[in-house]
């Protein structure tokens, strides 16, 4: 078929650090067995789906010989096919030396549907490889223009959302598209937000060329899976990119200019640069609830299969045979759990860690969750396993489906040997020891005793126990002060002694009695004396006259007073023991008053 | 004689209603525990509920909630229910066991902080001990010490029994602050309930998502605030999520 070579299309991209994209599609042919030369010769496009208007770039790589000829490319009617040329590599790795040739064809297609590229051949040194086939869709040209509103005709950007009414969970496509005519530099593009969502990169950013309304854009595609968290609006915010476009050079242009234009004219900032931002649409997302969800949901969104297979079906007991449980889907992959087996009651389980295979492909996210479990046959005999169910929410259709597994069937020989299924193994034969091997882990039982049921605390108790902390130290605090007060008591006696000493003798004064004189004499003698004593902390009826007065004395008392006061006890003394008329015992009486006297007056110095 | 007979009734009744009250609750929890036998799992999960609510919250009780959430797929609120219940009990060997094997169904590679085998040997009885066997223990301490100081002020040439009081004051000082420490500066953990929970950057959705944490992993409370509480993993990874995410347990 005709090739027409276009000039090669120099592309601009961010700041210059686009980098060509890696292969979406990458077919491989056989190779040709029995050949010592062993060529590789691969085809890969930069993406299967695109849109009218856009471009895919097809290479053919043939690894091992330079000098391979040109592909013979099949009959391609539904694109317009453009040479791009061929280009070589060496490489040395190991010291081996090895060479590849490319050969680059743009792809251009004329109309939508569903393209099947034939093989294409490649003879390389006398033999032919082929490719494989493989398929290309395009889809009616993309509603550029009118998401080009206010943007500008030379940079602009687009979004789109595959589906803008998704329910929860369903993985639908995010797609950033940035067309520029002009070279741009210092390009930025705001950091998008994904509120609600749950956002995973697919891929690196991809560039091609792409005709809007007659005009070439270099594009640049970004794309993002984004599962909805919660129902509800959810809109995406507008995209904002920033970036300057070359707009001219500093100095006059004249015909020989072109000789004097240097790489180094960036560096040096002779060309004159202009500001810009362009901002897209933002897309409203109107997520829906799932619809009521069977019991047995697995909360899986997308398209899942499941597969189940045993790595042994006639084990003998004892012998393991391992359960691998597969399940694979597009959507919601990451959160795929371990589906329910039923039938393993006459088997001894051991779970393996399950391990997961999750891509980011340009369709989207899919992957893939193993589960693998070792079963050990109790009992012989023939075992059923029911097929596996996987219950997810299928977005396309609206409903729920089953993916189901095949059944599997097992046939338990009996055990290789009579003895019961071990639980322990036998460390040396020597040792004559064995040691414990965990088999398998589960729950503990619940607790049943009754005295789990313990009453609930009546409020007098939190009373009963704050009395219990402060009652002992009331206690201790009770004999402290008990203590204290005997303490104090014994060093306050002589005082209160003192102080107490003129009403104790005027309150004796007053009871002694009147009818007989010998005792009159008596009490006031000691009434006198008491009250010195306790004046002085001494022991009055200890007290003779003489020491009275010598007492006294060394108080310092006034020597008149104290005179006196011995007069009065001697007085006293005499009466005592040699007084029994009536009229001296009247005199006595007389006494008292005397003797109050006399002790107020002590009792001013004392 | 007419009064003792009034004062037997009145205490035979009294035992009465007492004995009926108590009867009520071991009805629901021999239900409770009948329903998780059958597989019945959301009626004893329902039923253990309703002894909590009637303040029968033992930490017997909180594991069995523990079990029957885990065996009905609750993975986050099982793991809560054994924390509890390990605050209860905390030297019961099947509670540790089962919390130990509900960790192992996590999906986070997280390690559970646990505190030093140091500071769990200086502070063995903050561990060792529930709160109630604490405040008992404080109770029987506070009666020694002060016993003994009363003996001393009464008797004071006993040397003896000045080292007694001290140990007993120390012994006071050490469940004292242990109490302390639990009623008014309790270590708040908590469990994430939703089966994949986003940790933002802030206190808002629009906030960026640091990271994820799925059902079950537990965290440390730093702070909380309108319905959001800030969490820290053992690595010192720190964010924000909402609060009906998770659940907290006091520890």
């Amino acid at each position: 078929m005709p090739i027409n070579r276009l000039p090669a299309y120099t592309s601009a991209g961010f700041s210059g650090s686009i980098r060509l994209i890696g292969a979406v599609i990458s077919v491989l042919t056989m190779f040709i067995s029995g050949s010592s030369l062993a060529a590789r010769v691969s085809a890969s496009v930069d993406r299967n789906e695109l849109h009218l208007g856009e471009q895919m770039s097809l290479s053919v790589t043939v690894d091992g010989d330079q000098d391979a000829e040109e592909p013979i490319l099949p009959a391609m009617p539904g694109f317009s096919v453009y040479g791009q040329g061929s280009s070589t590599q060496m490489k040395i790795m190991n010291g081996k030396v090895s060479a590849s040739i490319s050969y680059n064809y743009v792809l251009v297609p004329k109309q939508a549907g569903t393209f099947t590229i034939d093989p294409i051949q490649v003879p390389v040194q006398g033999q032919t490889y082929r490719t494989q086939p493989f398929s290309v869709r395009v889809l009616a040209a993309d509603a550029v223009p009118s998401q080009r509103k206010g943007q500008g005709r030379e940079t602009f950007i687009m979004t789109r959302i595959s589906n803008p009414r998704p329910v929860v969970g369903e993985q639908v496509l995010y797609t950033l598209r940035v067309y520029n005519r002009a070279p741009l530099r210092n390009a930025s593009l705001s950091s998008l937000e994904f509120t609600g969502f749950v956002a995973e990169s697919l891929g690196e950013q991809k560039t091609f060329a792409a005709t809007v309304e007659g005009m070439e854009y270099q594009v640049t595609e970004l794309r993002w899976a984004l599962f909805p968290q919660k129902a509800g609006h959810l809109p995406i915010a507008s995209a904002q990119l920033s970036f300057e476009h070359v707009v001219g050079r500093r100095r006059g242009r004249s015909p020989m200019d072109a000789f004097f234009d240097s790489p180094l004219d960036d560096f040096f900032g002779r060309v004159e640069t202009e500001r810009g931002q362009v901002q897209s649409q933002s897309i409203d997302v109107e997520v829906s609830v799932l619809p009521a969800a069977p019991p047995n949901f697995s909360g899986l969104v997308g398209h899942f299969e499941v597969d189940a297979s045993l790595s042994n079906l006639r084990p003998h007991v004892g012998e393991s045979s391992t359960l691998t449980l597969t399940v694979r889907g597009q959507g919601n992959a990451a959160s795929i759990g371990e589906p329910r087996v039923r039938g393993l009651e006459t088997f001894k389980i051991y779970d393996d860690k399950p391990v997961s295979d999750i891509q980011n492909t340009d369709e989207g996210v899919r992957g893939n969750k193993i589960f693998k479990k070792a079963l050990v046959p109790l009992q012989a005999g023939r075992v059923e396993l029911p097929a596996i169910q996987i219950v997810y929410f299928d977005p396309s259709e609206k409903i729920y489906r089953t993916a189901q597994s095949s059944t599997l069937s097992m046939e338990i020989l009996p055990a290789l040997s009579q003895e019961d299924l071990k639980l322990t193994e036998a460390m040396s034969p020597n040792s004559g020891k064995v040691a414990v091997r965990v088999l398998a882990d589960d729950l503990l039982p619940i607790y049943r005793k009754l005295d789990a049921i313990q009453p609930v605390q009546p409020r007098w108790q939190f009373g009963a126990f704050a009395l219990s902390l402060v009652v002992p130290p009331g206690l201790f605090l009770g004999v402290l002060w008990q203590q204290r007060r005997r303490k104090k008591k014994i060093e306050d006696a002589p005082r209160l002694r003192k102080s107490q000493a003129f009403k104790k003798a005027k309150q004796a004064l007053g009871k002694i009695p009147t009818e007989q004189p010998g005792q009159i004499a008596a009490l006031l003698s000691r009434v006198l004396r008491d009250y010195v004593g306790n004046k002085l902390n001494r022991e009055g009826t200890a007290l003779t006259p003489l020491d009275v007065k010598h007492t006294l004395l060394e108080q310092g008392i006034a020597e008149p007073l104290v005179i006196k006061t011995q007069q009065v006890l001697e007085q006293c003394d005499a009466a005592q023991y040699g007084l029994t008329e009536r009229s001296e015992a009247h005199e006595l009486l007389g006494k008292k008053k005397e003797i109050l006297t006399l002790m107020k007056e002590l009792d001013k110095v004392l | 004689m007419h009064t003792w007979v009034l004062g037997w009734l009145i205490i035979v009744a009294a035992e009465a209603g007492i004995a009926n009250a108590t009867q009520e609750p071991a009805e629901i929890w021999l239900k409770a525990n009948t329903a998780y036998e059958q597989g019945n799992y959301q009626q004893a999960i329902e039923l253990y509920q309703t002894l909590l609510t009637l303040g029968h919250d033992s930490g017997q009780v909180e594991y069995n909630l523990g079990n029957a959430y885990l065996r009905n797929g609750k993975l986050g609120l099982a793991i809560a229910g054994f924390l509890k219940a390990q605050r209860e009990v905390p030297r019961d060997s099947d509670i540790k066991a089962n919390l130990t094997y509900a960790r192992k169904l996590t999906k986070d590679a997280i390690t559970v902080d646990q505190t030093s085998a140091v500071v769990r040997a200086l502070f063995f009885w903050h561990f060792l001990f529930s709160p109630k066997e604490l405040l008992w223990l404080l109770v029987m301490v506070n009666a020694g010490l002060f016993f003994s100081l009363i003996w001393l002020a009464l008797r004071r040439n006993l040397e003896g029994l000045r080292w007694v009081a001290m140990i007993f004051l120390i012994m006071e000082l050490a469940i004292g602050g242990s109490i302390v420490k639990r009623t008014f500066f309790p270590t708040k953990v908590t469990v994430i309930q939703a089966h994949e929970a986003n940790i933002h950057s802030s206190t808002t959705r629009d906030s960026v998502v640091r990271f994820q944490l799925h059902e079950g992993s537990e965290a440390k409370v730093m702070d909380m605030t309108e319905g959001w509480v800030r969490i820290v993993l053992p690595d010192g990874n720190q964010g924000w999520l909402e609060a009906d995410q998770l659940e907290i347990v006091a520890l």
